[in-house]
């Protein structure tokens, strides 16, 4: 199993907190409030495309109406196989991240 | 509840556009949803300036993408173009050169054709200027002329409010200039008024226009000819002589005129200065037209060309006497035809539309068979490029990329042939302005305007050669070019590619045919006797012939060796002045009337010129006085008299030019215009000497230099104020043919270029077709053929179609060939030979070029050939 990208993971960790609620503008309005980062959709959707086509999410396309009209929002779940690459991925940052308090900048070191 | 806004929907459009490859999203309704939560919490517009940033950044991403791929296969491509340049060396160098070589003739013929339709577009008020003609009916038919009566002007200013802006000119095409102890002759004294200058412009270096011609003796300079007399352009207040008669006071100087006009001149003199130029007044009379003198008008818009015209009768009732105001009509010629209407004569050279159309279309013919050749070539070479394709194609290249790639590499070399077109034209161009002669100027860089043609060549031609080979080499599955590499075994494109072939075949041969024929007139007009002596004879004007002075002149000029006869007269039997004038004769009661030329001679003319004399006597004196009036008339008189013999004619009285006389003798007919026209009849006569205006010289063309400026220090003793000139009459005679050498330069080059380009084209169709039938040939050739046997297989194909262009061009070059020759009175009739000769031309030319291959072909080992790996 490959291990994730940092993108791949914020992505998935922004799915899986909106749970049900995970579509576009949340996933990218989710995002931002974790990192701080801006995606552009087009961005959104190339990274969301890449997770589906290797299985770790799923997408499901639903028309909803609301007072302004049509709308058409498409929703996205973790897979179980999305589930045990993202605990993998922890696993892995949290191995190499072992026994290091911090890593400021050190007068000595080069 | 208002419903909220929506976004800008060009950007909604946009965003559409860029995302329609995937249907599984939601982009633009989530882009939506954000727009209006934004206009929502804080305005419409930050909203919609959100929408559109979104909007630039994903196209500025989108076409940063296309670019980066487009560009790593286009350097893939140019990799790709430039090696198959480089392997197959000859065929690339064929084909560039093939189209360069239409390129250029193209652009020279842009060139020129621009060059010629620019004529007089110099002047402001092109559209609205109008040059009076005269049509005048005469019994034997309608003549023309560009000449108007002298005070035609200035009747118009008085009589037509409308035509306030009316101006009469006068060239004078031969006047001598003497500034200080330098003589000129001129042959572009322009006579103007002062409203000459508000109907053509002139930019004036020195003086005004108000200054200039108030007085009669003033001229105006161009700056050629103030630099030619005083090295500068300071010249008002200075003094010249015109023709050792008056002193003309220099009033200003403008700049030249440009090459391109219809009204050229170099000096500008005043109109009044006409009076005294004339001795008797010309001026006021309304019975004579002389066609140097021209009017021209400025045509208010309000005035329309047909009922101006329709005013002009009662015009001319006013003025004329009835008989002129009968047989002259005035009729407008708008400035921008002069050029371009032989009819009416123009006072520089005269370009018919129809020689601008063959031209274009001869360029047009020449570039289409390089682009049949280009295509033809580049189809054969796409043949070996098939595997390259296939592979593209397996690799996943779309049709549409593979076409672009080919078209891009047709563009690649046809930028290159444009290249070495413009450097072509570069070192054409001098030798081409020296063959069009008349002063032409051609420069490529004279504007834009080429490049934008050439931008207009290079989209069409790499358009039109990239299309076909492309597509054609693209049509295939991969398995199968990939399988045989040659899968072009359809009849559909050998026909279209024969039919090119054809085509340029079809082309070559009318020009082939059309060299022959003119070659053959020509070579018939320069054998044809003419009548007259034209060799060895050198013609000299004389300023002034008395018959004494003129006779110690001769006898000076004879003691030259080299000098065997001289004689006076007006002018060589074949010469640029002609004169005609009504012949009377009453037979039995009935008047016969005809034009005829008269020539005035002295007595030692037959001799000289070797015209036989068939009856009677020639003259016995070198000048009677007008007491004693004999004519000498050729044969083709007594003829048109009605006579049944030349002897008849002897002692008969006639009435020339309203003087009766009688006939003493009967001379051969000779030539005295080129061919084009039929024999005239001619009367001499030998009073009025004071017309001799010329010494025709006998030389025996052993000392030519040696005897011309002998001939020239005894003429300047003799007339010291004037300038000597000189010329010889054959070379006389060939400029009357100077039109059909040009066209007969023209054609030939255009067929060998033709010729060339066939050529080229159908060495490409050899070479397919050689690749093609390799198996076919390697199994003939084990089977027992022998190489004669297929070389004749293989060639007896391309003759076929080399013959049945012949026989398509055959009858479409008699008929154009038949009609040119009809511009002549005496022509060679066109034989079944010449056909035959250009017919098999053709065929050994083109089994020349097939042969190289073919034979390259059967020579192979058939191993190579079957050989299957």
């Amino acid at each position: 199993m490959k291990s994730l990208s940092v993108n791949a993971q914020i992505f998935m960790i922004a799915i899986w907190w909106l749970k049900d609620e995970a579509y576009g503008v949340r996933i990218r309005d989710k995002i931002t409030e974790m990192t701080g980062r801006r995606f552009t959709f087009g961005t959104l959707y190339n990274t969301l495309d890449l997770l589906a086509q290797k299985g770790y999410i799923t997408s499901r396309p639903v028309r909803i109406i609301n007072q302004t009209g049509g709308n058409k929002r498409v929703y996205y779940t973790l897979t179980k196989a999305g589930l045990e690459t993202l605990q993998k991925a922890r696993e892995l940052q949290e191995a190499i991240w072992k026994g290091i308090n911090s890593c400021t900048f050190q007068k000595g070191e080069k | 509840m208002k419903p909220s806004p929506s976004p800008p929907r060009p950007a909604t459009r946009l965003i559409r556009r860029l995302d329609r490859y995937r249907t599984n999203h939601a982009i633009v309704d989530d882009m939506h949803e954000v727009f209006s939560r934004i206009s929502r919490e804080k305005s419409f517009v930050r909203a919609c300036l959100w929408y559109w940033a979104q909007c630039l950044d994903a196209v500025a991403k989108d076409l940063l993408f296309k670019a980066r791929w487009g560009l790593i296969m286009t350097k893939n491509y140019l990799i790709i173009a430039l090696r198959s340049i480089k392997k197959h060396r000859a065929f690339s160098f064929i084909n560039i050169i093939g189209l360069a070589i239409g390129i250029a003739v193209c652009m020279l013929i842009f060139l020129y054709v621009d060059y010629e339709l620019s004529f007089d577009s110099h002047i402001i008020d092109k559209k609205h200027i109008y040059r009076i003609v005269t049509h005048i009916n005469r019994p034997e038919g309608q003549e023309y002329t560009g000449g108007t009566p002298f005070p035609t002007a200035a009747a118009m200013r008085s009589d037509f409010p409308g035509l306030k802006k009316s101006t009469q000119i006068y060239l004078d095409s031969d006047v001598m200039i003497t500034v200080g102890e330098d003589r000129y002759i001129e042959d572009q004294a322009l006579f103007v008024e002062t409203m000459f200058f508000e109907l053509f412009c002139a930019d004036w270096i020195q003086g005004t226009m108000s200054q200039a011609f108030n007085d009669p003796y003033t001229v105006i300079l161009t700056k050629r000819l103030a630099d030619k007399y005083y090295g500068d352009t300071n010249v008002i207040g200075k003094v010249l002589r015109l023709n050792n008669k008056f002193d003309l006071r220099v009033a200003g100087a403008v700049s030249n005129p440009p090459r391109m006009t219809s009204i050229p001149y170099d000096m500008l003199i005043s109109w009044k200065t006409l009076e005294a130029y004339w001795n008797s007044s010309r001026l006021d009379r309304w019975d004579f037209i002389d066609g140097d003198s021209q009017t021209f008008i400025l045509l208010p818009e309000y005035v329309g060309t047909q009922s101006l015209e329709n005013q002009f009768e009662s015009f001319e009732q006013k003025y004329m006497d009835s008989d002129y105001a009968k047989s002259w009509s005035f009729r407008l010629q708008p400035l921008g035809d002069i050029h371009f209407n032989p009819r009416y004569g123009s006072y520089n050279y005269i370009t018919s539309r129809t020689a601008l159309y063959t031209f274009s279309s001869i360029g047009l013919l020449i570039l289409v068979m390089a682009c049949i050749n280009f295509i033809n070539l580049t189809t054969a070479q796409a043949m070996n490029r098939t595997r390259e394709i296939g592979m593209r194609k397996v690799l996943g290249a779309h049709r549409s990329q593979l076409v672009r790639q080919l078209i891009g590499e047709t563009s690649l070399f046809t930028l290159i042939s444009i290249l070495a077109a413009l450097l072509l034209v570069r070192s054409v161009l001098p030798y081409l302005n020296r063959f069009l002669g008349n002063n032409t100027e051609l420069q490529i860089l004279s504007d834009g305007r080429i490049f934008f043609f050439l931008g207009i060549i290079y989209l069409l031609v790499s358009g039109l050669n990239g299309i076909y080979p492309s597509i054609a080499s693209t049509r295939h599955p991969p398995a199968e070019t990939l399988k045989d590499g040659f899968s072009y075994r359809r009849k559909r494109a050998f026909v279209f590619r024969n039919s090119l072939v054809l085509i340029q075949f079809v082309i070559s041969q009318m020009l082939i045919v059309g060299t022959l024929i003119i070659a053959g007139q020509m070579k018939f007009m320069s054998k044809k006797d003419l009548g007259f002596r034209s060799e060895e004879m050198l013609t000299v004007p004389i300023p002034v012939y008395e018959e004494a002075r003129c006779e110690a002149l001769r006898s000076r000029w004879m003691q030259n060796p080299h000098i065997r006869e001289v004689s006076f007269a007006w002018g060589a039997p074949a010469s640029r002045s002609d004169f005609s004038t009504p012949l009377e004769y009453e037979a039995s009661g009935d008047i016969v009337e005809f034009p005829v030329f008269i020539k005035m001679c002295d007595k030692r003319y037959l001799k000289i010129y070797q015209i036989p004399l068939i009856a009677g006597r020639f003259f016995a004196r070198n000048a009677n006085d007008e007491s004693d009036i004999q004519w000498v008339v050729s044969a083709s008189v007594t003829r048109r008299m009605g006579l049944s013999g030349p002897q008849e004619a002897v002692g008969k009285r006639i009435t020339v030019n309203d003087i009766k006389g009688d006939i003493i003798g009967v001379i051969g007919d000779f030539h005295e215009f080129s061919l084009h026209r039929e024999l005239q009849p001619t009367v001499f006569f030998n009073f009025w000497p004071s017309n001799f205006r010329e010494a025709q010289i006998l030389l025996d063309m052993q000392d030519i230099g040696g005897a011309i400026s002998q001939i020239q220090e005894v003429w300047s003793e003799f007339y010291p104020e004037y300038v000597f000139q000189h010329e010889f009459l054959d070379e006389y005679i060939k400029s009357m043919y100077e039109t059909e050498s040009k066209l007969m330069i023209l054609i030939q080059s255009a067929s060998f270029l033709s010729i060339l380009i066939g050529c080229l084209g159908l060495f490409g169709l050899v070479s397919i077709i050689v690749i093609q039938r390799s198996k076919e040939i390697g199994v003939r050739k084990i089977l027992g053929g022998t190489a004669a046997s297929i070389y004749s297989l293989l060639s007896r194909e391309f003759l076929k179609w080399v013959a049945l262009a012949n026989v398509i061009a055959w009858p479409v070059a008699y008929y154009a060939m038949h009609k040119w020759l009809q511009n002549f009175a005496f022509r060679i009739t066109i034989g079944w030979e010449i056909f035959l000769i250009s017919g098999s031309a053709a065929l050994v030319i083109s089994l020349m070029t097939v042969s190289f291959q073919v034979i390259k072909a059967t020579s192979a080992n058939p191993v190579d050939s079957l050989r299957y790996e």
